[in-house]
Parts: C-alpha cells; sequence; structure tokens
C-alpha cells in the first residue's frame, strides 16, 4: 500500500527539465477542452487548483479580512518523462481562444532522463541540429554580368532535366551504323536512361507513411508528370507498393525500392506479369541518413490490415529491416547479387541503383559501381538525411555529412572521366531549412546529377511540425498528429490526401522556377550544371578547402 | 541642306555628324538630307522641342537610328536600317525603306516606325504608352524575328504578314513573353506566343477601323499603296494578341486542374475507385474527420469507474469495512443506514473500531495527507448501540463453529446473515475469547464489549458453552453438520490444543493450513482467526468473515470471489477541493504528521459524524457532487437516477470529445479515460 504519508515531490522532474513547457493563459481558457483532447502524448491534462485570497473590505474605516477559498478547473502540464510535451502545438492549432501555446525550453535537460527502464531515448524525425548546414552556407557567386550573356529565368526556355541511369559515352555505346541509321550492335546491352527532374521524392514506405499521405505524394508525382510536365519521379521506401498502383499506368513514375526486409516484393514479383509500364528505376536500400548503420523497424501496432496486406505478412507484429542484407558479405556481393537480379526482373530494362548512408567509405562502393555494367547510379544519403523511427543516438552522432561526402566521390569519378556516366544522387538534409532549390542547386555544382527530399516534403506538403529542436517527432508511435506517419485511421483521416498532391505541386513548381532562377545568372539553360563547382563559394575557408570551392568574403 | 557623314572621304565619327545636325538646326535648317556613313544615333534627340524637322538619311546607316527621337521629328531611310532604330522613341516618325534589324524600337515610347520589310529579333520589346500622349505604332510589312514584343507595356504593333520569310510563324519564336500592355495587329499564322501572358483574339469593329484607317498613311509612307486593297479586304485574316489583364491572369490561374479533380478524372480511373488503397482499408478514403472528434472516432473515452478501485481505508481493513460508504450514506441523511451497515462485516465494530483496534483506515485516510484523518474510530464508537440486524430466511444448511472468541463469532454472525443455522461451541463458560484479558488489562470497557456481545447472545444462534471439542465430538459434528469452521484460538508450537483435529486437517507448527479460501484438506471444514494466522483482532474477524463466505458459496454452489481490487492511488483524487487552509485545522494536536495513534477527535456524545462525513473524499466512490456534469463543456455526461437513492454517471457518446475533464476534475478518482 501506499504511503499515506506521500512524499510528493521526491525524485519528480521539475517542468524546467523539459523541453517544452506549456504556455497556459487562464483567463483565455473556455475549458472546452479541445486541447487535451487531442494532445498526442497527454502531455497536459485537465486538474484542479485551489487558490485562497483574503479579501478586505474597508466600510467605514473598519477592515473586515475574510477569505475567500476557490478551486477551479485548469490545464495542467503533467511531469511525467513518459508523457512529455513534444511542443507539436496542436493544442494550440485546435485552442478557439489562443489561450495554450508550448514553448521551447532550450535549457531543458531531457536526454538526462529519458532512458526509465534501460531503454534509451528512441523517436521518430531526424538528426536534430539548429546549426547551419553547409548546404546553406553555399552561395551561388558566378553571376554572369558584362562577361557573358546571362539568362533570363522568366523568358528564356529552361530545361531542368537530370538523367538517371548509366550514361554511356557516344564511343562507348555499342553502335553501330546501317545506311543512315545508327543501331546497336545485336545483342549489345545500353543500360537504360530516364529523364527526371532533379529533385525526387525519397523513399518513404508504406508504413511509415499514412495512406493520404503516401498516395498524396503519389498523385502529386503524377499530376506533375502529366499535367505540369515536371517528370518527378518518387522512391517507395520499403514496404512495398499496392497491387492498384503496381497495375497502373503511373507505375512508370515510381521508384520501388528493395531493402533487407524484403518487404512487399513477393507481391511486387507476382504482379509483374500484369505490370503495363516500367517502374522509373528500382532503389537497393543499404543505408539511410536518418539512421546509418541501423535497420527499420515498424512497430507491431502500425502493422494493421493495409500494412500486412501490403508487406505480405501478418498483422500485429514487429516488422524489422535488419542493417544489413543476410545474404551479402561485401561491396563485390551485393553489387553482383542483387543489381544483377533486379535488373533481370524487368529484363534490363530499368536502371537500378543502390542507395547507401553518407560514409568514409563511400568512394568504395562507388569504385565497385563504376566497374559493374548495371549499375545505373549511386545514391547517398547524408546525416541529416530523411525520415525515421530509431535511437536518439543513431539519428543525432551517426552519419556522415553530404556536402563533402558527395564531392569526394563526384571528384572521385572525374578522376576515371566517368563523371557523366554514373550520376550521383545526394540526400540529407536538403531543404532542412527550406532552401529547397538553393540546396539541390548546390548539390548539383558540387557534383549530384540529382538530390532527394523527405522531411522537408512532410514539413511543406503536410505541415509536419518536426523541426531542428526535436519537435514533434512522433513519428515511430505511430501518433501523428498530423496524420502523416501514423495509421491510425482516426488519426490519418486529418489528412487530406488531395490537398497533400496540391501541396506537392506547388512545391516542385516553385522549385522548379527557383531552379531557373539559380541557373538563369550561371548562364545554363539545356544542361544542368553538374560539378559547375566554381559557381560555388562560401565565407569559411576550411569548407571552401575541403570541397574544393572559392573562399569569399 | 546636305550633311555628310564623311569628310575628305573618311568618315567622321557619331559625335561629329551629330554636332554638324545640330548646329544646322540651330541655324535655322529644317529639312535635311545625310549621307550617312555607319554612324550611330542618327535623327535623334532633335532640339528645339517639338520642332518639324525632316531627316532623309541615305547610305549606311549605324545603330539607334532616331534613338530618343522627339514629336516633330521626321525621319525616311532611304534603305534598310540596322539594330535598334527608334530605341526609346519619345515621337519620331521614322521611316524605313527596307528591313529593320534586331531591337527596333526596343523601349520606344511615343512616335512611329514604319518598316517596308521585316523586323530582326527582339523588336517592338520593352515598349510603353504613357498615357499624356498617342500610342506608340511600330509597323513591319513582312514579318518579325524571335522574341517580338517581349515584356510589351503599351503601343500598338502591326504585322502585314506581307510575304513572310517564315510563312507558318511570322511572329518569330515565343513573341509575346512578359507581355503586359498593348495590341498586336498581325495578318499569318504564329506558332507558340506566350500564352500565360496573352491572349490571341478576332479583331472587332473598333480594331478593324483603326487598322483600316492608319495603314493607308502607312503604305503610302513605304511606297506599298498597291497592297491596300489586298491588306483591307477581309478583317477575319487579322487577328490580334492583347495581353491578360492582372485580373485575368488570376482568374486563370483559378481555372488550373485541381488535384481533388485530377484524382477523380485521372487517378481513380486509371487506379481504381477510391484510390490506390481503397480495397487494403477499411475507413472510406479520402473521407477526412476533424481533430476533435466524438463517439468512435475518439481515442480516448471516459469510464464512470464507479467503486472499480478500493478507498485506502477499505483496502487497509482487514475486515474491509467500507468507512467510506458510511460516510457516504451519512452524508445522504440515512445515518441509521450508515451505522448499521458496519455490522454486515463485524458485529465487534464498538469494541473493536472504537476501542481495541489500531484503526490501519486512518492511517490509510487520503485525508491524513491533508490535515488529520476521518474520525473512523469515533464511527465505531457511535455504532454501539446499533441493534440486532433482521435474519435472512432459513437455508436449512447446519453449521457448527468451533470456538466462541472473535473469529468464531465473526464467522458464525456472517453465517447467520445468510440464513444458516449456526451452533458455536464454546469451550470456555462464556464467549468472548481474547476481548476479555482486554476488559481485564482496561483496554476495553466491559460494557462496550458487553453491548456487542448481547447482539451477539439475542441472534438466533446456538450456543454451547463449556463444551471442548475432542476427536469424537468433532467426528460427531462433521456428520451432523453440512460444514465446520474451526475457529478455535492460537495453538502452542507443537498444536496439542488441535489434537482433536483429524489428519485431512493439515496443520503445521500449531496452525491450520488453509488455502485462500480459508478451507482445510477436508473440504467442507474451514479455518479462521488465530487457529490459522495470528493478528489482530480486526485480523481474526476479516478472517472469520472471509472463512464464513467462502463457505457460503460452497453451499450455495456459487463462486467466492475474495476482494481483488485495487487500491485508487492518492495522486487519482483531487486533494485541492479539500485542502485544508490557515485556520481550519482545528485540532492542532492531530497534526498531518500523524506518527500517533489515531485518537478520535470527539468523544461519542459531542461528535459530529455528519459534519465529519463532509470531509471524507470519498475514495473511489462517486461522491455525487455533479462537479463533472457542470465541467463537460458539451453537457455529454448527465445523472441517471436509477431509484432508492441509487444512480449513475453516463456519457452522451455523441456529444463527448474524451478530453477528459471529467476525469481531471472528479475529486474521488472515478472517471478514468480509457484508450479506445
Amino acid at each position: 500500500m501506499e504511503s499515506a504519508q506521500r512524499l510528493d515531490h521526491n525524485s519528480e522532474l521539475s517542468l524546467l527539465e523539459f523541453p517544452y513547457i506549456i504556455r497556459w493563459r487562464e483567463d483565455r481558457c473556455s475549458r472546452c477542452g479541445r486541447c487535451t483532447a487531442v494532445c498526442p502524448t497527454r502531455a497536459i491534462e485537465a486538474s484542479v487548483m485551489a487558490q485562497r485570497l483574503v479579501h478586505t473590505d474597508t466600510e467605514g474605516g473598519t477592515l473586515l479580512p475574510a477569505t475567500i477559498r476557490r478551486v477551479s478547473t485548469v490545464i495542467r502540464q503533467v511531469n511525467d518523462i513518459d508523457h512529455h510535451c513534444v511542443g507539436c502545438g496542436t493544442c494550440s492549432l485546435v485552442c478557439p481562444n489562443m489561450a495554450i501555446m508550448p514553448e521551447y525550453n532550450p535549457r531543458h535537460k531531457f536526454l538526462f532522463h529519458k532512458n526509465r527502464g534501460g531503454v534509451p531515448y528512441a523517436r521518430g524525425g531526424r538528426r536534430n541540429d539548429p546549426a547551419t548546414s553547409t548546404l546553406d552556407k553555399l552561395k551561388f557567386t558566378r553571376i554572369s554580368m558584362l562577361t557573358d550573356p546571362s539568362l533570363d529565368a522568366g523568358r528564356h526556355e529552361f530545361y531542368i532535366r537530370t538523367l538517371m541511369g548509366r550514361n554511356l559515352s557516344a564511343e562507348a555505346l555499342p553502335l553501330e551504323r546501317q545506311g543512315d541509321l545508327l543501331l546497336p550492335r545485336p545483342g549489345a546491352f545500353i543500360p537504360p536512361v530516364r529523364e527526371i527532374f532533379p529533385i525526387r521524392i525519397g523513399g518513404m514506405s508504406i508504413g511509415a507513411l499514412s495512406p493520404p499521405m503516401w498516395e498524396g505524394l503519389a498523385m502529386g508525382v503524377a499530376y506533375l508528370n502529366e499535367v505540369e510536365n515536371i517528370p518527378v519521379v518518387m522512391c517507395s521506401g520499403e514496404g512495398g507498393l499496392p497491387p492498384r498502383l503496381l497495375k497502373s499506368r503511373y507505375l512508370k513514375y515510381f521508384i520501388p525500392q528493395i531493402a533487407s526486409g524484403y518487404f512487399g516484393w513477393d507481391e511486387i514479383i507476382h504482379a509483374l506479369p500484369e505490370m503495363i509500364e516500367d517502374p522509373a528505376a528500382i532503389e537497393i536500400k543499404y543505408g539511410q541518413g536518418a539512421k546509418p548503420g541501423d535497420g527499420g523497424l515498424l512497430m507491431a501496432y502500425k502493422v494493421l490490415k493495409l500494412i500486412a496486406k501490403i508487406r505480405g505478412v501478418p498483422m500485429y507484429v514487429d516488422l524489422a529491416s535488419p542493417p544489413t542484407h543476410q545474404t551479402k558479405y561485401s561491396i563485390e556481393e551485393a553489387v553482383a547479387k542483387m543489381i544483377q537480379s533486379v535488373s533481370m526482373a524487368w529484363g534490363f530494362r530499368v536502371p537500378v541503383y543502390p542507395k547507401i548512408s553518407g560514409t568514409k567509405t563511400a568512394l568504395a562502393v562507388l569504385n565497385n559501381l563504376a566497374r559493374h555494367p548495371y549499375a545505373a547510379a549511386l545514391t547517398i544519403d547524408g546525416e541529416d538525411g530523411a525520415t525515421g523511427a530509431a535511437y536518439n543516438v543513431s539519428m543525432d552522432k551517426m552519419g556522415h555529412p553530404i556536402a563533402s561526402n558527395l564531392r569526394d566521390c563526384y571528384l572521385e569519378l572525374v578522376k576515371s572521366g566517368k563523371q557523366n556516366e554514373l550520376p550521383l544522387f545526394a540526400a540529407g538534409g536538403v531543404g532542412k531549412e527550406a532552401n529547397l532549390a538553393a540546396n539541390a542547386a548546390a548539390l548539383i555544382l558540387l557534383g549530384a546529377s540529382g538530390v532527394d527530399i523527405g522531411k522537408y516534403i512532410m514539413q511543406a506538403a503536410a505541415e509536419c511540425y518536426g523541426d531542428e529542436h526535436n519537435r514533434c517527432n512522433l513519428c515511430n508511435l505511430g501518433r501523428c498528429p498530423r496524420g502523416i506517419t501514423t495509421q491510425d485511421p482516426r488519426l490519418y483521416r486529418r489528412l487530406d490526401a488531395d490537398r497533400v498532391a496540391q501541396r506537392v505541386v506547388d512545391i516542385f513548381k516553385s522549385a522548379e522556377t527557383e531552379l531557373k532562377k539559380i541557373f538563369a545568372p550561371m548562364g545554363r539553360s539545356t544542361q544542368l550544371p553538374i560539378g559547375m563547382a566554381d559557381g560555388l563559394g562560401v565565407g569559411d575557408q576550411a569548407i571552401a578547402d575541403r570541397l574544393q570551392i572559392s573562399y569569399v568574403c | 541642306m546636305k550633311i555628310s557623314g564623311s569628310s575628305d572621304g573618311s568618315r567622321i565619327s557619331s559625335q561629329e555628324l551629330d554636332d554638324l545636325i545640330q548646329e544646322a538646326l540651330r541655324q535655322g535648317d529644317r529639312e535635311l538630307a545625310i549621307e550617312a556613313r555607319g554612324q550611330h544615333g542618327i535623327g535623334g534627340r532633335i532640339w528645339p522641342a517639338y520642332a518639324p524637322v525632316k531627316l532623309r538619311v541615305h547610305g549606311p546607316i549605324g545603330q539607334r537610328l532616331g534613338a530618343m527621337g522627339m514629336a516633330g521629328t521626321e525621319i525616311v531611310a532611304e534603305g534598310g536600317a540596322s539594330d535598334d532604330v527608334g530605341w526609346l522613341n519619345c515621337g519620331a516618325s521614322i521611316t524605313v525603306l527596307g528591313d529593320v534589324t534586331n531591337g527596333a524600337h526596343n523601349a520606344g515610347a511615343q512616335g512611329i516606325l514604319y518598316v517596308q520589310g521585316g523586323g530582326g529579333a527582339r523588336c517592338d520589346t520593352m515598349t510603353k504608352h504613357n498615357p499624356r500622349f498617342e500610342p506608340l505604332q511600330s509597323w513591319y510589312f513582312r514579318d518579325v524575328g524571335d522574341s517580338f514584343a517581349e515584356f510589351k507595356a503599351g503601343g500598338i504593333a502591326v504585322v502585314c504578314g506581307v510575304e513572310p520569310r517564315r510563312p507558318e510563324n511570322i511572329l518569330g519564336y515565343r513573341p509575346c513573353v512578359g507581355m503586359v500592355g498593348g495590341t498586336i495587329y498581325f495578318r499569318g499564322a504564329v506558332e507558340d506566343y506566350s500564352d500565360k501572358d496573352v491572349q490571341l483574339l478576332e479583331l472587332n469593329e473598333a480594331d478593324w477601323q483603326w487598322l483600316v484607317e492608319h495603314i493607308k498613311p502607312y503604305l503610302t509612307a513605304i511606297d506599298r499603296l498597291a497592297y491596300l486593297a489586298e491588306l483591307t479586304a477581309d478583317s477575319n485574316a487579322w487577328r490580334k494578341l492583347v495581353a491578360y489583364t492582372p485580373a485575368e491572369k488570376k482568374e486563370r490561374a483559378s481555372h488550373r486542374l485541381t488535384t481533388r479533380d485530377f484524382r477523380r478524372q485521372h487517378w481513380e480511373p486509371a487506379v481504381g475507385k477510391g484510390g490506390i488503397f481503397a480495397e487494403m482499408v477499411d475507413e472510406p478514403p479520402f473521407s477526412l474527420l476533424p481533430f476533435v472528434t466524438t463517439g468512435k472516432d475518439r481515442r480516448l473515452a471516459p469510464v464512470w469507474n464507479n467503486e472499480a478501485q478500493l478507498a485506502p481505508c477499505v483496502a487497509a481493513c482487514p475486515s474491509a469495512i467500507p468507512s467510506h460508504r458510511r460516510f457516504q450514506l451519512l452524508r445522504q441523511g440515512r445515518t441509521q443506514q450508515a451505522l448499521e451497515l458496519v455490522l454486515q462485516y463485524s458485529p465487534f465494530a464498538a469494541t473493536v473500531c472504537g476501542e481495541l483496534c489500531p484503526n490501519l483506515c486512518m492511517k490509510a485516510c487520503s485525508r491524513r495527507t491533508i490535515d488529520r484523518p476521518l474520525d473512523i474510530k469515533g464511527l465505531g464508537r457511535a455504532s454501539r448501540e446499533l441493534a440486532t440486524p433482521k435474519w435472512k430466511a432459513a437455508s436449512g444448511k447446519k453449521i457448527a463453529v468451533i470456538g466462541g472468541g472473535p473469529a468464531g463469532l465473526a464467522a458464525a454472525w456472517q453465517l447467520l446473515l445468510k440464513g444458516h443455522q449456526v451452533t458455536i461451541y464454546e469451550a470456555a463458560p462464556r464467549i468472548g475469547g481474547r476481548f476479555w484479558p482486554s476488559v481485564e488489562q482496561g483496554k476495553v470497557d466491559q460494557e462496550i464489549l458487553e453491548a456487542d456481545l448481547a447482539r451477539l447472545n439475542a441472534a438466533p444462534l446456538d450456543i454451547k458453552l463449556e463444551t471442548p471439542v475432542d476427536r469424537e465430538l468433532f467426528k460427531q459434528l462433521r456428520q451432523e453438520n453440512d460444514a465446520l469452521i474451526i475457529a478455535c484460538g492460537a495453538a502452542d508450537r507443537e498444536g496439542a490444543q488441535l489434537a482433536f483435529l483429524p489428519p485431512e486437517v493439515e496443520r503445521r507448527q500449531g496452525k491450520i493450513m488453509v488455502n485462500s479460501q480459508g478451507q482445510t484438506g477436508d473440504l467442507a471444514v474451514f479455518a479462521a482467526g488465530d487457529a490459522v494466522s495470528r493478528g489482530l483482532p480486526t485480523h481474526v474477524i476479516g478472517s472469520g468473515r472471509r472463512a464464513a463466505l467462502a463457505l457460503h458459496a460452497l453451499l450455495s454452489d456459487s463462486q467466492y470471489e475474495p476482494e481483488s481490487r485495487p487500491t485508487i492511488p492518492y495522486a487519482q483524487l483531487k486533494l485541492e477541493y479539500f485542502s485544508f487552509q490557515r485556520g481550519e485545522l482545528r485540532d492542532p494536536a492531530a497534526d498531518i504528521s500523524g506518527s500517533s495513534q489515531p485518537q478520535p477527535t470527539t468523544d461519542r456524545k459531542t461528535l459530529d459524524i455528519v459534519a465529519e462525513a463532509q470531509r471524507c473524499i470519498s475514495c473511489g466512490l462517486c461522491r455525487d457532487c455533479h462537479i463533472c456534469e457542470h465541467t463537460c463543456h458539451y453537457g455529454a455526461i448527465s445523472r441517471q437516477d436509477l431509484g432508492d437513492g441509487d444512480y449513475r454517471y453516463v456519457v452522451d457518446e455523441s456529444r463527448c470529445i474524451g478530453c477528459g475533464f471529467c476525469a481531471g476534475v472528479c475529486p474521488c478518482g472515478i472517471w478514468q479515460m480509457q484508450p479506445r
């Protein structure tokens, strides 16, 4: 039995330990309960407060004190570490009176305490780092003035496209002349290449994302291709694709991802004979930027009917994607086995490329791919990348920034003259501070053929609350207050797929315009300035030296 | 007057030629014939302003003929002219009897340009219309080059389309980008004009009238009057490009295919009705829910968990006396019922609760965390003069209770309450067992004990005093009765006092072994009290009661359910409603640290038990205070009267948003939020 002599504050945390503190204004509150009804962590609750007031009447010079006692309903923030306020602000979103708002507490000591039961802090989102990223420090310093004709983004026609696939040089193409025609030599392999918009939507699975989020993205991608003529492609993430999409003409805008869990791949193979289009490419995931070296895990409570069906697994089981593929022990083996098998599935008509986490060992992977005729590209996902559910330590402390990793790889390709042959796609913090086009352009100038976005699209297309101060980041728990990363219909039905699609269209249209605004002054309109690093400058000597770009001040 | 651009056979600079022209004008010359040799800007900025000046230019003409030309200036070029003719024209009439190259009338604002041939690239770009003046006119006889009329903001351009160089497109590549004003009349085919900026229209009456009226002077000036009939034969041969107004642009943007329509018209027809996941989800796809929901769409729902958790006083009482319920009855004005309720649990309220018991209930009382515990001891004392309860109809079952001490009497009392026929076998000459030494020790007044025993003596009990039970008698009792309860008190380690028991009633170290129900190895023989485990009077009373209830369950073919409800945590109560304030703590001796033995705060005569009942928090038992009903913003909670003073609070699911305010304000911790 509990001791009646309650030692109420012993070992309790003060609210100052918490990352977000609820500011509640009693004078504005109507006690309607909307805030507590929506709080995803139950960090706020209704409670009562007792007040004592000595009210003194002074009639006729006589002082007549009276004690007034009042107990009223209040909103209280709980100081339970497992119900901490995540700062999402859904309470303020639904409050009719602007009476409540979480406030970031820069002096919090959250991580000192968030390991109850010996379980390290796990969360969703990506690396939290409020510092300006290298990408955002880069500036486009080569502006054509009177030296050479500059272009006008509004007036000149631009062709913002990149190539996804092995792009053999003219001499290397196995062609022969037959009369006036150049035709492939009989039996020769010409690697498949797709012309796409240089910003792709990176792999976020059905399961990690809710149905309306995934479908909203997918519809936006289809719209961009078919209505706006912007050929954006989207990676499925590792969670399969619904048969309806696999068998539709839209499949050509999607990149199914195969990863160490192989979820949904039996269904994809079953659908092969019924496919009327080839997919845009196939991505083989070896690592992801959000949690490098760590695998994926979809918690049992997110594995409901939909996920079970798409992934081909029983309901309510934890679905682990191990950090490694079990049947591969070396780069050579990984390249030879996976790329070849997957290429074979579509008769070598589809580009197949691996995605790795940003790492010091990226060059080794790259060199291996460069030697492999079926390797279509390499995607490197840097430390600020993507979204994920993982231990905080994996997200915050593991990984390699994308800028120098990508630059090293590009310069390595330059050494062997393959820089225009094997495209590099870069990810990891693209659009971290909302400068989507600028970050993408910077990476392109450093040598990327294109970039992937993840978190950015959630933030921009679906109002994801996540920020660099660990705001919300509930993705792993299936409690996403926006309905983006949950399988709970009561939450995901908050999200309007049509609107997500609309925002995707808006985002890519505006990014295209911004890319033109960046490339126009550089005089590039028909070809992406891949590797044109003389267009970049940075006000940091060390970064300039490392990236081999100019230092400006 | 003739002015030559050469001197001594060599070309003079543009500046020198301009000096000559300006000097001639100062001298009053108004008609000049200029022999050009590629000089720049001939015929521009002619002062004095607006003076009628005629210039005929012959020979190779440099760039920017008539640049910054003024009203009154008339320039005729007797052959083709190079780039930027009429650049920034401010009113000059310029006739070029040949072609113009790139940039003609670039940034022109007023004046007229007549071109006998065609135009180069970027003609009529950046032209303006200043409302102070007539609009600018640019006339091209054949066609124009690429990027025509970019950023045109005003003025009229006419392209006659006679013998065009590219008949399939007489306005060149991508005309009208960024055009925001002015009009282009043209005769012939066009391609890929900037349709986000301009619209292609038929000519209206006013357009045609203007065109017919102004084309004659043009054709006259360029010496092509012969074409008049052909060019004015059919208004339908002409069309015009005009800029969309900002309002029209906005309107057009709003006509963009919405993603919703895209889904309905393209996506769903291709992937299936309801989208790509429709066949895999139970919820209707594309159905939105608000953030705040009711009914089945709530994530949490309140439950009125009345009495689902034990009050600390009850949980602490080995006799399980529901003191909080007694206080509730007191608050309801059912004083007699409140006092009598104790008899359902113990026949010794006055002796034990009121005197002998250390009152574990009071030590656990939630109220003690605020000021001082409820006076449950006082409530025990107030129960002294309770009448014997009404007994149930006879069940026909016979039970022997061996031992007339607290445990045996408590067990017998419970069995009587259930209507069984009970005989007590007591070795001593009086019942009461271990209570008597307490009387002798002065721990309890004899009258108090006798009052409690009197109730027992008045009960339909067969009490056989001075009847020790031996093996023989036990065997006989076992045969004559439906069941037995052994409550013969404590035995020594060797268990000599228990020698009368048969071997199936197992003993160990002087204690009878029983299961959780008080049952011995012989399933019809139960044991209770100190014979099983030593304890306070309240423990043995509780033990007797539990054995009796288990036995009753056995005899009535029902299941005995021992108490398993959890104790309500103090944190679940809202003590703020009760928290004491300065001056309210009447008895400073009963301080909140409360390490001393609980004492009744008042004597029996002066105890205001009804006032005391108000102090009770009523942990886990609805206080019927209506706070939840008042607090619920949506009126989702209401009280249902069930008659006989019974009631419950219910939730209207269609109104409840699951905010948890009811749980947050409930003083007694009744409302709980459960995930749905």
